[in-house]
């Protein structure tokens, strides 16, 4: 019998978790071990930030699910892995400060990021002066600052609003870039758009580029960048913007920054909602002898190493190649450790990175999507039930984010009748400049806006919570 | 890398850095992105859309 122990259950856990159980049944045991006992749908967080959806709309509890599949959860923190074949095993620190080792044959590190505000002074709504929409506790405290400034707004008070990312390095513009728009929805649904300045901040080279080197698509004869398609909508909404800026410090009520050209600058607001960069979420590596094993297990942000060539982020973006990318998420030095998911370390960012002529980096890490989440968690679920079903001694089973697609779905207004969505689909993930002339297949890479990109939006938050509640005929709904 | 034009970006300024790649919704496109038909057909259309880059298999492979 094997024991697969899954670290987190969010996109990536929770897709292998079931995946797993599903396919190795009573013979076998999943171990899913998370600090919180609650899926979160993250993407439609967005929405709780401006107070168009309930926070218990995005979540929902695990423990009937793991019950029903017979996968045994433990509700406490992983602290420690001890890799070694003599002493193998997961230390876990529940909230009772009661701590226990979890043996393991297999395991699976898919905890997801920290979110890392201490890398840019007064960032944050714990610390700081910002807030942010990257946990759920954070998305309600947004909303109920974003509401204060409603009220200020009728009472005649003009508010200024600041929304993108908090440093140089952070990554999900996306999720900023749909928060903005909603907060703008919001305001002018309630007729108070003359009463708000609103103003991007992002660390994106050019706007549109989200972190993935910006996309190129094929619209009405023409090929059509990103940047303009973003640019389109700014202009649309009265948005005004700064690129290529890196945040140096939150103070209340203002924000300086530095650009790519060394340009300084500082906006003021009164409310501002900014995206951390992500770390990896602190876990201690032990070795048999009681070393400390994390720097040759993980990156320096901390994400575990996978089958990527680390070597690659040193060269020059020109240099990069496909096959930097990781295929079956394993550790080299223990193969039977994968990482899925944010966990995961990427060898170096998608977009170019850009130095401030002071040597600030300002470069957009990869963002490791929902959906490439899952992908990534489905893909390393089927080669260890092939190491354990069929005694595969390596993990056979790949999924390159340069061999992959992507679909993004950019709210812009929830509203049945009158919101928007931006729909965009990439593939791949991972431009290929040698294979493709604008680096991806423009066959499959598309950009479009309008209401029906919200009801595909508001039908997937609901897809998949049935797919993650492993409900009928979840398995058959994609990653 | 900051817009130059500040004051309303709707307008186009000649000479301006904003002016070299102006780009902005007509009317008409905006009136076609809430136009309920119009969008029922763009929703059929964006299910095959996902559907077509589902269909590349998600790029997981077997090792041979
Ligand atoms: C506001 C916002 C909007 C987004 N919108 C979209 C979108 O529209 N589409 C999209 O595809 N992606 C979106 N994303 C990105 C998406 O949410 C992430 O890609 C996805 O959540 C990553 O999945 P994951 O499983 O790697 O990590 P997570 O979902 O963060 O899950 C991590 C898990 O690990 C657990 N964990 C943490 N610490 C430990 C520990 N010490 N031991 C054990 N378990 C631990 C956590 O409790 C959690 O269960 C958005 C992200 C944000 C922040």
């Amino acid at each position: 019998m094997a024991r697969i122990v899954v670290l987190g259950s969010g996109f990536a856990g929770n897709t292998a978790a079931l995946n797993l159980k599903k396919a190795l049944g009573r013979k076998h045991e999943v171990v899913v071990i998370s600090p919180r006992k609650h899926f979160y749908y993250i993407p439609s967080w967005i929405w709780v930030g401006v107070g168009s959806m309930k926070p218990e709309k995005t979540q929902f509890d695990l423990t009937p699910v793991y019950e029903k599949f017979g996968i045994e959860f433990k509700n406490g923190a992983a602290e420690e892995i001890h890799p070694d074949d003599a002493d193998r095993y997961v230390s876990v620190k529940y909230n009772d400060g009661k701590t226990e080792q979890v043996k393991y044959d297999y395991l699976i590190n898919a905890t997801g990021p920290k979110l890392n505000f201490a890398a840019t002074p007064g960032l944050g709504p714990d610390e700081g002066y910002s807030d942010s929409v990257c946990s759920l506790p954070h998305a309600v405290k947004t909303k109920d600052n974003f509401l204060k400034a409603v009220e200020k707004m009728k009472q005649g008070k003009r508010q200024k609003f600041v929304v993108g990312t908090g440093h140089g390095t952070a990554t999900c513009q996306g999720a900023a870039f749909e928060y903005i728009h909603n907060l703008e929805f919001e305001i002018a649904k309630r007729g108070l758009r003359n009463m708000a300045d609103i103003t991007w901040i992002s660390n994106e080279p050019t706007l549109g580029d989200f972190g993935v080197g910006g996309v190129v698509v094929r619209r009405n004869g023409n090929f059509i960048s990103g940047k303009l398609f973003a640019e389109s909508t700014f202009r649309e909404k009265g948005i005004k913007w700064v690129d290529g800026a890196h945040v140096r410090n939150v103070k209340e009520g203002s924000l300086d920054y530095v650009n790519i050209e060394g340009k300084e600058g500082s906006l003021d607001f009164d409310f501002a909602m900014l995206i951390p960069p992500f770390a990896g979420i602190p876990i201690s590596y032990i070795d048999k002898d009681g070393n400390d094993i994390k720097s040759q297990m993980c990156v320096p942000s901390g994400f575990m190493k996978v089958d990527a060539d680390y070597t690659s982020g040193a060269k020059p973006f020109e240099e990069w190649k496909n096959s930097d990318w990781p295929k079956k998420y394993n550790n080299l030095l223990y193969k039977n450790i994968f990482a899925a998911g944010i966990a995961f370390a990427p060898p170096h960012p998608i977009s170019k990175a850009f130095k401030a002529p002071d040597g600030t980096l300002i470069a957009p890490s990869p963002p490791r999507t929902g959906m490439a989440s899952g992908i990534i968690g489905h893909t390393v679920a089927l080669s260890i039930i092939d190491m354990v079903k069929n005694g595969a001694e390596e993990p056979t089973y790949s999924a390159s984010m340069a061999e992959f697609g992507a679909i993004c779905i950019t709210s812009m207004g929830k509203s049945m009748t009158g919101g928007s969505a931006a729909l965009l689909t990439m593939y791949p993930v991972i431009p290929n400049y040698d294979k493709y002339k604008f680096g991806r297949n423009l066959n499959y890479t598309f950009g479009d806006i309008g209401l029906a990109g919200h009801w595909v939006k508001y039908m997937l938050h609901y897809l998949f919570i049935w797919k993650m509640k492993g409900k009928f005929l979840w398995q058959y709904i994609p990653d | 890398m900051e817009n130059k034009k500040d004051d309303d970006l709707m307008e186009y300024v000649p000479y301006t850095t904003d002016s070299r790649s102006f780009i902005a919704p007509t009317k008409y496109t905006l009136f076609t992105r809430l136009f309920i038909p119009w969008q029922l057909i763009k929703f059929a259309h964006y299910n095959i859309k996902m559907l077509r880059i589902l269909s590349k298999g998600h790029g997981r492979f077997m090792d041979e």
